[in-house]
């Protein structure tokens, strides 16, 4: 395989993002859109707020917390020990009465996840640390930037990114079984997740939703695995 | 190096996690209680609280200002807000008239009459004056006057409790009618003295004070000729109850227990005090909440743990499709990987446990939860959320730590060497 020549599954996967960004786009702006459209719409809005939020604040508090003052860590720790204590739906839920609009609802979202990704970045980077060159850097009693950035931050991106992969079915998931439960959908009421879990939904319907979710989800993961893990390794 | 080898239990390793775990706590009983206390808002929940504020009460209403207030209204001119207020007067009882009786004075002389009239039923309850005495406005301010000069003595703490404390030894008409004489003023002294009920001694001091306190209140259901230990204990709880929800309705709140107050005259300090006073209380249905949180608490984990070994599986499963030298090897990172996304993804592990109690309708403590949520049942959602933590602290966090624990002191062996 070559940079100028990708190979199936990866085109397959350009394919999916560019067609889920296309109807999720036509499923937002179209007045009279079915269902399902105005479900890709709003989860690919969910998405984009989630993973922007993940990337921006979620690698560099793992980094932190993987690398910085051990109150970083311990902090991350206890948060992630409590967060990990309830249910997110429940957690929601609960924060919902205090009159989260839809923006403030998606960047709680956001934050969630990045507590999550935050939490894989760190492991990772703990787990680089007992690579030989790591170690022999801080034998020597400092950590060089060069090492960090070649050797642990490369360790942390496969992690991280296969993590960040699974958001589609994440927010899914969250809005379904939200809305099952009668506690109301996570992202939006509309989204692909609150459509399946709803009792007038057809079977088709659903079955579609799922698939769509679930191919988001594998292009996803293919990009992060070619484009993210090449990105690191510069 | 002074840290402690792997495995050894000391106090300074122990202490930390056991801060965390308290922490844990309390942040999820914050975080649930005002979710929970949110869902109670809505009509038909049932939660006895709910015109309380939900943590800090910065202005706890006690009998002295409910009474006041009270009588203020009540000694206007007819209409439904005096109505309402003759009703509330008669309501507090006893307990109002240390602060309505050396009052009236400060009224105008119809204004007088209309409140003597207003707690003209009141002295027939408390068996102080006859009909006549009360029948009209003159007679009944007259009556009053001269009831606080002789009785204003007997609206003492100590003398009440006293009182109360002879009728629950032994029951005499003349010890029975001391306390009805104090009416709601001794409805504090008549609740603590009713105590636990463990034997036939218990079930005979409660069937002294039972029907005091159903006088006084005109509440509460007459007990059988003979009751049994656990129908004693019911009218204990009932009354604990009234206690819980209407307590300081009927005490002034002085001192340290005004600042109490600020806590404890919250829907936060009513669910704490049921929780510890009744094993996290009952739920709506009149279920015990911790006996249904521990029968469902085992189903919810063997949930929980078949999803985390499934995801496990599955990663362990993906080294196969890798075709290279190693499989064990392979399947052993894929799973040490995996086991560090499943412990941050853990709350959505335990939102798909939630979705298969749901769509299997096996009940178990997640189900619950939600259950308690939706239907703004505060005493069944927080039991659960109590089960969830538990679950989720055994399940992931503990194993989890101590993991972290083991790789520390491994790396510290290893600056060691």
């Amino acid at each position: 395989m070559t940079p100028t020549s990708p190979s199936l599954p990866l085109r397959l996967a350009q394919w999916i993002l560019g067609l889920w960004v296309a109807l999720g786009v036509i499923g937002g702006v179209a007045p009279h859109a079915s269902s399902l459209l105005v479900g890709l719409g709003s989860d690919l809005l969910a998405l984009g707020a989630v993973l922007v939020l993940a990337l921006l604040v979620g690698i560099p508090l793992g980094a932190l917390a993987g690398s910085g003052p051990r109150w970083v860590d311990v902090t991350l720790a206890f948060t992630t020990d409590w967060i990990a204590a309830v249910p997110v739906v429940l957690l929601l839920a609960f924060l919902r009465p205090a009159g989260v609009t839809a923006a403030g609802g998606l960047v709680v979202l956001g934050l969630l996840r990045s507590l999550e990704v935050g939490w894989v970045v760190r492991s990772a980077l703990l787990r680089a640390a007992v690579v030989d060159t790591t170690w022999a850097a801080r034998s020597l009693g400092y950590m060089p930037l060069s090492v960090f950035l070649n050797q642990r931050l490369p360790a942390a991106a496969g992690p991280a990114l296969a993590h960040l992969a699974l958001t589609p079915v994440w927010t899914f998931v969250l809005d379904s079984v939200g809305t099952a439960a009668g506690l109301g959908a996570a992202s939006s009421g509309r989204s692909l997740g609150a459509l399946v879990a709803e009792p007038q939904t057809s079977l088709a319907s659903s079955a579609v939703a799922i698939f769509a979710v679930v191919s988001l989800t594998w292009a996803l993961h293919r990009l992060g695995d070619h484009y993210g893990l090449r990105l690191a390794r510069k | 190096m002074t840290l402690a080898r792997a495995g050894k239990l000391t106090f300074r390793r122990v202490f930390p996690r056991l801060l965390r775990l308290l922490l844990t706590l309390l942040a999820v009983v914050l975080v649930g209680f005002y979710g929970a206390a949110n869902g109670a808002k809505r009509p038909g929940s049932g939660w006895a609280f709910k015109q309380l504020p939900v943590f800090v009460n910065l202005a706890p209403a006690d009998v002295r200002e409910r009474a006041v207030r009270a009588m203020r209204t009540a000694a206007k001119d007819e209409g439904p807000e005096a109505a309402r207020a003759r009703g509330e007067l008669l309501r507090l009882g006893g307990a109002a008239l240390p602060h309505v009786l050396p009052q009236l004075d400060s009224l105008e002389p119809s204004a007088r009459g209309r409140v003597a009239m207003a707690l003209g039923p009141l002295a027939l309850r408390m068996r102080v004056a006859g009909v006549d005495d009360v029948a009209s406005p003159e007679h009944a301010l007259l009556f009053f006057g001269r009831f606080w000069q002789d009785r204003s003595i007997e609206f003492r703490p100590t003398t009440v409790r006293r009182a109360v404390e002879r009728l629950a030894e032994r029951s005499l008409s003349l010890r029975r009618d001391d306390v009805i004489h104090a009416d709601t003023y001794a409805l504090e002294a008549l609740v603590a003295a009713l105590g636990r009920v463990q034997s036939p001694t218990d079930v005979a001091r409660i069937v002294r004070l039972h029907p005091v306190l159903m006088h006084i209140t005109g509440r509460g259901e007459a007990l059988a000729r003979e009751p049994s230990v656990d129908e004693a204990a019911r009218a204990v709880e009932h009354w604990q109850e009234l206690w819980l929800e209407e307590g300081a309705d009927y005490s002034v709140l002085e001192g340290p227990r005004r600042v109490a107050a600020l806590v404890t005259e919250t829907q936060f300090g009513k669910w704490l005090a049921q929780a510890f006073m009744w094993k996290l209380g009952h739920a709506h249905d009149g279920s015990s909440v911790s006996s249904r949180v521990l029968a469902m608490l085992p189903s919810s984990a063997v949930h929980v743990l078949c999803l985390l070994l499934l995801a496990l599986g599955i990663a362990a499963s993906t080294a196969l499709a890798d075709r290279s030298q190693g499989l064990a090897e392979r399947a052993l990172a894929r799973v040490a990987a995996t086991s560090a996304s499943l412990v941050a993804s853990y709350p959505i592990v335990l939102t798909l446990a939630l979705a298969f109690e749901l769509k299997s309708g096996q009940s178990g403590v997640l189900s619950l939860c939600a259950d308690g949520l939706r239907h703004g049942d505060v005493n069944l959602m927080m039991g659960a959320l109590l089960g969830v933590t538990l679950l989720s602290e055994l399940l992931v966090t503990l194993p989890s730590r101590l993991a972290a624990a083991g790789h520390a002191a491994s790396s510290a062996e290893r600056d060691d060497e």
